[in-house]
């Protein structure tokens, strides 16, 4: 197939699977079969995208030009292409702990989860082949709708008011200063296609630079930065497999891979580099500490994994608003990174709350006895998460420090230090409770063994596997790392690898 | 760095067998299974490293080094035995193979991946030690090694852009995780947290691997002469007052890094081979010591039959010429009289005796007098022979590892030394020993108590996170009225338009503007 109809594919194909899942609901077995095909067929078609992406040939395909400028247009790029291949790889690995952990906890109107999990993923494809700010808008905006049954799926009083949550903050930051940006953008520039090298340099003063930089920053709320992160701890209330795709697959990725897109392909690297990120640089560091700070005061331990997203994802936006082609590269290896690693640990919560009914930190003392592999995948994500060798995630905590340094920040290299520390200080305790504190130990309310009041549920093999695939593809990441960043370094204008 | 990486990671790292066997050995529920797969790994790693006839990665003074690590495993598996420890072991073995691939790295990056590793499964062996203590001085081990390795980071980073700080980066990480003054209070917190099993291990890898990468990276900085004299003495006054024998240990571990760190400020190249052959010879009595008294300390302090005479040898290798102590320390000696710091050589030596007497000969006369109906395992006694062996294997055959090392054999250092060692064992083997009154925890204020600061700061951070939240919420809360209130306006407002009779009007002709604005812009 030609590269544009493999783009078609990948969009299209997610979208059939959600009829077709639509359709064969009266039989789980059937339905769920094919979820993994076509998330199977997924891999393959942003597979065959990524073997054959050939730069010089790559041609755009247009849609609809709805203004002059204002067009609805894919094109495959490398940065787009790295996000769409972290969304399908993950995709049918959390479609299998979806069947494992739904199945488990008895969950109704999972024909609705899986279509709409289908649709989410095609949105993330159109948002990853976006070839314009207007075609990334859309199907941003199909995200947010098609999401919200998912996070609102219990349907209990709380649950309904997290999702109203969730869908407020993102329609209110994407109808107001995203649109407006948007538009602004296209009045200043009178296009809005993604042009390698930026189409805003010298259309607009440096001072309206930073104040566009900064709407765009807000607008994608997807992003959550600071102050406007709410959405993201409020929707917790989804089942686990949906805050899995939330933080991991496609949402909040989305978000920052909006940011890299708009920094590269609108406003140009080096524009940001000169100056126009620097109030931005200060925000997202703040955010980075102070989500961390507020991390290590969480209980519950998903609303704790949500908030480490805010601080890992803040340091996406940081590597924007840095704005080197080096600081650009870590925010890629960043999203895929942080992905791998975070996807790992909300599978383990999910995995913990399925074996256990536990939910709290408070509560898990002794549990790993009982889930050693479990619990060993669990420590290989947090590590990673926060850097540490022999893991993925140390790749973009090593870069944003050369990229900080190579522009002298060093209060920024202070703070990324004391951010691993931080990280570590948040996610390892989960562990360390799990495993080596006794049942009991510092728990006043803990209830004597076997006296739960329902009986302790087994831990399903398809809930215990991807786990621990997403913790081995920590380490193979790794190894990984350069080969991704070579591919994208065309696209950012990085020339040796450090 | 890629680059640098590429070139390390291009091949399975030497020790590999270890840290598989590890991985397996933590995930196998049988300890059995997990004790075999450890000797199989061990027997693995030392026949890829030096029997497969294939160009030897390593120099001989660190493939003497790497030996003495596998020694440790063994011993460790055999001790570990008798005691049931999995997750130590486990640890341990990860540990080993990451100890012995960081000897083998060739770039800084390398190294910084594989202490990264040894500091992981450092802190799994000290939590592995199950008390809240230990869990605690785990963490807090953990925190303070990452802190060192992200100065590491740093170091590298900022070198890839030329700048000078990088070296003190680099320098500042080593000397943390080398447990350098004052932040050599983790190793005292964490070694004496950790099970007896858990001890072992520790103090072999993560100190010795600082130093063998101060050696190679920062020989010959003269401040670390001082800094080493400082620490070899400051941490053997404790060892004198100390009661609690694997707390007393630590400090003199510290004292000893405190001699090789002294003999790295030298720099002259018989003095690095004299702190590398001390770095061997202390991996081999050290773990020995945290042997004989976890042995000891498993059986509530009551001396097992047939421990005893491992307890003489034990103490006999920290210093007696021919065995495992002795090389390293006398090279040192002769390297600061030949750069004409014959003083410095006189405070090693009474360092040297003073641990002799206090780790070594005080405990044996002491600690031994009530016997248990208790007899030690063959394992232990196996780990035990293992570890004497290798002493005296070192202190006889180590002077073919370098062509410096006979200079400990003339007659000068001998006698030096045997004088000392007199003096000590008179102290001790008489009532004058009585002059230093043991208790335990003594001159723990000398143990700065790192760990503990780093807790507090932890909670620090908590507390600080509490109220971030807390005004989070607020300005959360006064948002949302905000929202709702101007929700109610514009419904009130649409409200009165529609009933006002007017509300279809305009709203048909905003809406028919709209049409025609997009039609005419189009």
């Amino acid at each position: 197939m030609s590269p544009h109809d493999l783009m078609l594919t990948a969009i299209l194909l997610p979208l059939a699977t959600a009829l077709l899942i639509a359709l064969t609901g009266r039989s789980p077995n059937i339905r769920e079969a094919v979820t993994l095909a076509g998330a199977a067929g997924l891999a393959v078609t942003v597979y065959e995208l990524i073997a054959g992406f050939d730069a010089a040939t790559a041609q755009p395909l247009v849609i609809a030009e709805i203004l002059p400028g204002f067009a609805l247009m894919l094109r495959a790029e490398p940065i787009g292409l790295v996000f769409a291949g972290v969304a399908a790889g993950l995709w049918g690995l959390n479609s299998l702990y979806s069947i494992g952990y739904m199945r488990a906890e008895h969950a109704p109107r999972q024909t609705r989860f899986y279509a709409c999990f289908a649709l989410a993923l095609s949105a993330a494809m159109a948002i990853a082949m976006a070839g314009t700010l207007a075609t990334l808008f859309v199907a941003y905006e199909v995200l947010t709708l098609v999401t919200y049954p998912l996070v609102v799926h219990w349907q209990t009083e709380g649950a309904i008011a997290g999702a109203r949550r969730y869908l407020a903050y993102l329609l209110a930051t994407s109808l107001v200063p995203f649109l407006g940006a948007i538009l602004w953008t296209w009045i200043a520039a009178g296009t809005l296609d993604f042009t390698p090298g930026g189409i805003l340099d010298g259309k607009l003063g440096d001072g309206l630079l930073t104040v566009l930089l900064l709407l765009f920053a807000y607008g994608v709320g997807k992003a959550a930065l600071m102050p406007l992160h709410g959405w993201l701890p409020a929707a917790m209330v989804a089942p686990t497999p949906v805050s899995a795709l939330l933080h991991a697959v496609a949402v909040v990725k989305a978000g920052v891979f909006t940011l890299l897109k708009i920094a590269v392909y609108i406003f140009g690297i080096d524009v940001i580099g000169r100056g126009v990120g620097d109030v931005l640089i200060v925000i997202a560091a703040a955010s980075v500490i102070a989500a961390s700070v507020i991390a290590m005061t969480k209980d519950d331990l998903k609303a704790r994994l949500a908030y480490s997203t805010v601080a890992q994802l803040a340091m996406v936006t940081l590597a924007v608003a840095i704005g080197s082609p080096l600081a650009i590269g870590a925010g890629i290896l960043q999203l895929v990174m942080h992905a791998w690693g975070k996807i790992t640990l909300f599978f383990g919560a999910g995995a913990i709350q399925i074996a256990t009914h536990k939910k709290k930190l408070s509560e898990i003392s002794g549990i790993g006895v009982k889930l050693p592999l479990l619990m060993a995948s669990f420590l290989v994500g947090s590590l990673s998460v926060a850097g540490l060798p022999p893991f993925g995630g140390m790749w973009p905590k090593f870069l944003l420090l050369e990229a900080a340094s190579a522009r002298d920040l060093y209060l920024l290299v202070g703070c990324l230090g004391l951010s691993t520390l931080l990280t570590l200080g948040y996610l390892v305790p989960i562990f360390v409770t799990a495993v080596f504190r006794k049942p009991g130990e510092d728990d006043p309310h803990a209830l004597p063994e076997g006296d739960h009041g329902h009986g302790d549920g087994p831990l399903p093999l398809l809930a215990l596997i991807p786990p621990v695939v997403t913790a081995a593809g920590c380490v193979v990441l790794f190894v990984a790392a350069p080969a991704i960043l070579r591919f994208v370094a065309p696209a950012i204008g990085l020339g040796a690898l450090p | 760095m890629t680059e640098a990486l590429a070139l390390d990671l291009a091949q399975l790292p030497p020790g590999w067998p270890l840290l598989l066997a590890g991985l397996l050995a933590g995930l196998c529920r049988l300890p059995i299974a997990a004790r075999n797969i450890g000797y199989l790994g061990m027997l693995a790693s030392l026949w890829l490293m030096f029997m497969t006839g294939a160009p030897a990665v390593l120099q001989p003074l660190d493939a003497a080094l790497a030996i003495a690590f596998h020694l440790v495993a063994g011993a460790g598996l055999m001790f570990a035995a008798a005691h049931e420890d999995r997750m130590a072991v486990a640890a341990g073995l990860v540990a080993t193979g990451a100890a012995c691939a960081a000897l083998a790295s060739r770039s800084l990056g390398g190294l910084m991946i594989w202490t990264e590793v040894i500091a992981i499964a450092s802190a799994l062996i000290v939590m592995a030690g199950g008390t809240p203590a230990a869990v605690r001085a785990g963490l807090a081990y953990l925190l303070l090694q990452v802190l060192a390795g992200v100065l590491l980071l740093i170091g590298i980073a900022l070198d890839s852009n030329g700048t000078v700080t990088a070296g003190a980066f680099v320098l500042l990480a080593l000397l943390i995780k080398a447990a350098a003054p004052p932040v050599h209070g983790w190793l005292i917190h964490a070694y004496a947290a950790a099970s007896p099993t858990g001890s072992l291990f520790l103090s072999a890898f993560a100190t010795k691997v600082a130093v063998i990468a101060l050696a190679r990276l920062f020989p010959g900085e003269p401040a670390l002469i001082w800094l080493g004299l400082f620490m070899a003495v400051m941490a053997v006054i404790p060892t004198l007052f100390e009661s609690d024998w694997r707390r007393l240990l630590t400090w003199a571990v510290v004292s000893q890094l405190g001699v090789m760190i002294a003999g790295i400020g030298l720099g002259t190249p018989e003095a690095l081979d004299g702190v590398r052959l001390l770095a061997i010879g202390h991996v081999i009595y050290a773990t020995l010591l945290f042997l004989v008294a976890g042995a000891l300390e498993a059986r509530g302090g009551k001396a097992p039959a047939g421990l005893r005479p491992f307890a003489l040898l034990a103490a006999l290798t920290i210093g007696l010429p021919g065995l495992a102590g002795y090389l390293g320390k006398a090279v040192i000696g002769e390297a600061l009289i030949h750069a004409g710091l014959g003083w410095a050589d006189i405070v090693i030596v009474i360092v040297g005796a003073v641990v002799f007497a206090t780790a070594g000969l005080r405990p044996l006369i002491e600690k031994f007098g009530t016997p248990g109906d208790d007899r030690i395992t063959s394992r232990e006694g196996a780990a035990a022979l293992l570890l004497t062996l290798a002493g005296l294997a070192l202190g006889s055959f180590g002077g073919a590892l370098s062509p410096h090392a006979e200079i400990a054999f003339h007659a000068t250092p001998l006698i030096v030394q045997g004088i000392a060692l007199a003096v000590a064992a008179l102290v001790m083997l008489t009532p004058l020993r009585r002059i230093f009154r043991q208790r335990p925890g003594a001159f723990a204020a000398l143990a700065v108590p790192l760990p503990s600061w780093v807790i507090a700061a932890v909670d620090g951070f908590g507390r600080l996170g509490a109220l971030l939240d807390r005004i989070g919420e607020t300005a959360g809360g006064f948002l949302g009225g905000g929202g709702r209130l101007v929700g109610q306006a514009a419904v009130g407002l649409a409200r009165y338009v529609s009933v006002g009779g007017v509300g279809d009007g305009v709203l048909w002709t905003l809406t028919v503007l709209t049409i025609v604005l997009i039609v005419s812009f189009g």
